[in-house]
């Protein structure tokens, strides 16, 4: 538990266009070979290479580049945690972080516990003890959120789903169990077709949470916000600017925007999905109508509103209808244009925070990103790093479960005796087990003992 | 080891007397009793010698979970355990009822009889068994018993919540005992014991050729035998002065079924079983249920199978295994009739449950001393557990451990990857237990380690060391493991065709005989251990890293008295668990339920802080 090698992003949220995933642990080069392909002549595998070096390649998953990356190979003992250090240092945000780190998990590093790093440094002597309760804060704290996020999320299907893997799984478990424990016990033995059927289906349970979890539906989706306002307020302008570069169409004219525009903005680390609606104004023609109509169900998904309104242009009977029609949504007010002369006046009593920007220029925007941050971590819009954290362990007990159920199965299949199938099978409930928080042996007995009559 | 020890008990004559059927062994159970006799323990000797028929469960599944079981003949077995005691060196066998414990400053010194006797000494191990405030239920009947026929002990209990222990209450029960000659067994299965005979003890030779007691068990002295010492193939016939010996064989027991009839009969009488009225609290065990549980329970079963074992050799005593019940005598005498084979079968003793008071062992350190009394330590029943071999076990490691302290030395804490001794007391003090605890092997996370076949190289070396394993049975050991090790370095190197030996070997179905050279001088010992650990090599290998991975959890130690209302951050419920059952490594704390992965990170900073002698920042 000490000593296997253990990785995680390990710079801070969204900080940055840079992410860097550490690596820490004796297999730390090896887990770094399989999964980085240095790139030019003379490169060497992770490794190979001297210590404290940096490399440039590919970071590769089944034959795929996920991201073009740097490299460093620092070896023990003069790292932070005095163990073999690799760094992977890739694109920011966390769609490219995290397909590095499913990579190298993937690959056979473990996920770290909240302040491991810093634990193992510690523990190897690399700081001092002034630091350690420092460490010991930041374990519980982390622990606290991380919990805390854990419970929202299992309270949720995911746990159901999980729990129900489980409990057929902890079933077949328990058949095999009785027969080795119970011989002399007339329980009706589980063909093999009967027993294979079952872990097939186990595995195939596993295969679409895994889909699930991969497609992880908060880094597909991100999180939602429309970006509405009256035609010609510089929506698409805004839209552009948080992107940082030209996608919508810009032009003067107002309704230029026909259809919704989604686009995925990396804003301080988190997925932003920026929905540029159609203008919200009585249509002119057929199309219009159309997206105005997408527009207003584009609204409805949105986890909250960028409202812009153009400060050079007194409030419209519009402005203040869509003011009204929204009190009840998480927005954000974007006064564009403040370089032009200031003519628009709001009602009093908004609630909602209000970013002065200037899409011509750039001005304003990056004030506008941390009011987007603010917003999301306020804890009133579900979601953030710590989901996307409890997914990677999801992810990595689901497949250290699915290969260990197709070792059963395999075990199975060759006529291997009972207590080796249940060997590969106990580490499959107990993968699966970790993700709710159970273990196996209580409930193993109990189970046992439910649906088998035993008492001789 | 050399410690003067009293050994107090109620009755002489009811020594190592089995409550319940006289079986030794099983699934978990036979590893335990052979890894009591690889420690020095007599249980498996006695089996062996007192065992009317032998079997080796679990045959068909693979030789990690065979399992020797041992039907033995109760009074034979009690008598020699009871001569063993009286033979022993530095012990002397006194019958007495002990009723309070002497104590002074939070530790124990002795006892006190019903004869208002003291008896002082350094460390007192208590074993009760059933004893403590045994009530035993027959239907509404409620009798104040230890065990049927013998009187409870009354006193103690009061002593032992005086110290400041805590004690809960639990239940078992045994079923009724039928006259042999009212049974009609043609209509039953025969189940007749292996041959060869599976015995228990690895000194097999010393069964044979080593002059055991002056009991004289049916008329026939054993002969002292002067026959070559070693040579397992030679031997023929029967232990001298066994039991097998005197009936030149082994006794069959039998299987038989229950009827609908027994299902009628129970269901229209199940509101006076004492389980269904309410009038038993105490919990019993869900793996040993009452018949009436079982036909409520699993009402789908037309029929529930039963096994008829005989008590002994010179007794008509059958026992009903698998009929448990605590209904009153007049159902029991209707009811047994209902069994096939049993139509006009007659009780010679009632079944009955008993309820009895049991110390909470989460109590108790790993080396099973009391935390609130020094030099107290519990074992067997008395620590919820159940069964005579996780008794046994627990005795030799408390009375271990009470010899450790009189000499001043650690006590001795066996790991879960080294026996299920280990898994025993550390699942009992670690987690606690509101049933009857009985050893399973699926409670063993190591199962491919700890196998029966190789007690003796888990745990002969540490029996020798600290004391209790004689040197002549230290020496065969060695002499055996050579032969493991050098007849698995042989075939990992010989070659037949382009493969080796032990390559062959693991091939499935193909065993030792199979293979184109064998040692022919080898007993069937080395070669089953050459086998498992040639053909298991994979799969211990892969359960060796897993105990590799946990072990530096497992090696680090909590100090006893550490404070952990002084370490920050851990949650609530991990620090009133540490408190309460105050673990003495990681590896403990770790299972303690309640306590997280999280609060271990935290604990091992901590740890590590307290130990590290690094001077402290200034202030």
């Amino acid at each position: 538990m000490l000593d296997d090698t253990i990785a995680a992003i390990a710079t801070p949220l969204g900080e940055g266009g840079l992410a860097v995933i550490r690596l820490s642990g004796a297999e730390a080069l090896a887990v770094a070979d399989r999964s980085f392909a240095p790139a030019g002549e003379g490169s060497v595998k992770p490794s190979a290479a001297a210590t404290h070096t940096i490399h440039f390649g590919h970071v590769v998953r089944d034959g795929q580049t996920v991201d073009e990356a740097l490299l460093a190979v620092m070896r023990a003992p003069r790292t932070f945690t005095r163990e073999d250090v690799v760094e992977i240092t890739c694109h920011g945000g966390i769609l490219a972080a995290k397909m590095v780190l499913d990579t190298v998990l993937a690959n056979g590093a473990r996920l770290a516990e909240p302040g491991e790093f810093t634990r193992r440094a510690f523990l190897n002597g690399r700081i001092d003890l002034a630091q350690a309760e420092a460490v010991a804060d930041l374990i519980h704290s982390r622990t606290e959120l991380a919990l805390r996020a854990a419970n929202e999320q299992l309270a949720g299907k995911l746990s159901q789903r999980i729990n129900k893997l489980r409990d057929e799984m902890l079933e077949t478990l328990a058949h095999v169990e009785a027969h080795i424990d119970f011989p002399e016990e007339d329980i009706a033995p589980d063909t093999l077709s009967q027993l294979i059927a079952r872990l097939e289906h186990g595995v195939a349970f596993m295969d679409e949470l895994l889909r699930t979890a991969h497609e992880g539906q908060i880094l597909r989706r991100g999180i939602r916000a429309a970006i509405i306002g009256r035609p010609n307020a510089g929506k698409s302008s805004l839209l552009n600017q948080l992107l940082g570069h030209d996608r919508a169409i810009v032009s003067a004219i107002p309704g230029t925007t026909r259809d919704t525009i989604a686009e995925t903005a990396n804003i301080r680390g988190l997925p932003v999905v920026f929905i540029d609606t159609a203008g919200l104004r009585e249509a002119g023609d057929e199309v219009e109508l159309e997206g105005v109509r997408r527009s207003r169900e584009t609204l409805q998904q949105a986890e909250f509103i960028l409202h812009v309104f153009d400060a050079a242009e007194p409030l419209t009977p519009g402005d203040e209808q869509h003011l009204a029609e929204f009190a009840d949504k998480k927005r954000i007010l974007v006064r564009n244009k403040i370089d032009l002369p200031a003519r628009l006046q709001f009602p009093s009593g908004l609630e909602a925070p209000l970013v002065d920007v200037c899409c011509l220029t750039g001005q304003g925007i990056e004030p506008l990103k941390d009011a987007i941050k603010e917003l999301v971590w306020s804890g009133e819009i579900k979601a953030g790093m710590l989901q996307v954290m409890i997914n990677s362990r999801h992810q990595d007990a689901l497949n250290r479960a699915r290969a260990a159920t197709l070792l059963t199965l395999e075990a199975l299949r060759e006529n291997k005796t009972l207590e080796l199938v249940a060997l590969d099978l106990r580490i499959a409930v107990n993968a699966v087990g970790e993700i709710v928080g159970q273990t196996t042996t209580d409930d193993l007995l109990d189970l046992i003992f439910s649906q088998f009559c035993i008492g001789k | 080891m050399g410690c003067q020890t009293l050994l107090l008990t109620i009755n002489a004559d009811t020594v190592g007397q089995m409550s319940c059927n006289p079986a030794i062994g099983g699934l978990a159970k036979g590893h335990l009793t052979r890894e009591i006799d690889a420690l020095g323990g007599e249980m498996a000797r006695t089996t062996d010698l007192t065992g009317l028929q032998f079997r080796m469960l679990n045959r068909k599944k693979g030789p990690a979970v065979w399992a020797p079981r041992a039907q033995c003949d109760k009074k034979a077995y009690q008598f020699r355990m009871k001569w063993v005691c009286e033979r022993q060196p530095n012990l002397d066998l006194r019958q007495a009822q002990c009723s309070r414990l002497l104590h002074k400053d939070g530790r124990v010194f002795g006892v006190e009889t019903t004869l208002e006797v003291e008896y002082h000494g350094k460390t007192v191990i208590m074993t009760t068994g059933t004893f403590l405030k045994g009530l035993i239920h027959i239907g509404q009947n409620q009798q104040s018993g230890g065990r049927s026929g013998e009187a409870a002990a009354l006193g103690v209990s009061a002593s032992l919540i005086e110290i400041g222990l805590e004690l809960g209450r639990l239940k078992t029960g045994t079923p009724p005992r039928l006259l042999r000659r009212s049974i009609d067994f043609s209509k039953t299965e025969a189940q007749p014991g292996d041959d060869p005979i599976p015995y228990f003890s690895y000194w097999r030779d010393e069964l044979f050729h080593v002059e055991h007691s002056d009991l004289d068990l049916g008329g026939k002295t054993a002969q002292p035998t002067t026959a070559g010492k070693f040579h397992v193939e030679h031997r023929v016939g029967y232990p001298p002065g066994s039991i097998l010996e005197r009936l030149s064989g082994q006794l069959p027991c039998y299987i038989t079924h229950t009827t609908a009839e027994t299902a009628r009969i129970i269901r229209s009488n199940l509101h006076k079983s004492p389980l269904y009225s309410g009038t038993i609290q105490g919990i019993g065990p869900r793996y040993c249920p009452s018949i009436e549980d079982k036909i409520v329970r699993f009402s789908h079963k037309e029929e529930h199978q039963i096994f008829l074992e005989p008590e002994g050799i010179s007794t008509d005593e059958i026992y009903v295994n698998g009929f448990s019940t605590s209904l009153p005598f007049d159902v029991q005498i209707e009811l047994v009739k209902t069994i096939v084979g049993c139509e006009n079968a007659e009780i010679l003793r009632p079944a009955y449950a008993i309820e009895y008071d049991y110390c909470f062992p989460t109590q108790l350190y790993p080396s099973l001393e009391t935390k609130v009394c020094r030099n107290l330590y519990l074992a067997g029943q008395i620590n919820g557990s159940s069964g005579y071999e996780e008794a046994a076990a627990q005795g030799l490691m408390a009375g271990m451990n009470a010899a450790r302290r009189v000499r001043d030395l650690e006590p001795v804490v066996l790991k879960r990857n080294q026996a299920y001794i280990g898994v025993l007391i550390d699942d009992l003090v670690t987690k606690g237990t509101t049933e009857p605890y009985r050893m399973f092997t699926s409670r063993a996370e190591y199962r491919l380690l700890l196998r029966q076949d190789n007690a003796d190289t888990r745990l002969c070396k540490l029996g020798y060391e600290i004391g209790l394993l004689p040197k002549r049975h230290y020496l065969l050991f060695e002499a055996k493991q050579k032969a493991v090790d050098t007849e698995i370095q042989r075939l990992e190197e010989t070659r037949c065709g382009s493969q080796t030996l032990a390559h062959l070997l693991r091939r499935p179905g193909v065993g030792y005989s199979d293979i184109s050279s064998t040692d022919s001088s080898l007993s069937d010992d080395v070669i089953l251990q050459v086998e498992n650990a040639i053909k298991y090599a994979g799969y211990i290998a892969r359960q060796e890293t897993e105990v590799a991975r946990m072990k530096n959890l497992e090696d680090k130690q909590i100090p006893p008295g550490f404070d952990y209302a002084d370490v920050p951050s851990l949650r609530i419920e991990a620090r009133q668990k540490l408190i309460k059952i105050r673990p003495a490594t990681l590896g403990q704390a770790s299972r303690i339920s309640g306590v997280s992965p999280a609060d271990i990170g935290i604990l091992s900073v901590w740890l590590k802080r307290g130990s590290a002698n690094i001077p402290s920042p200034a202030g």
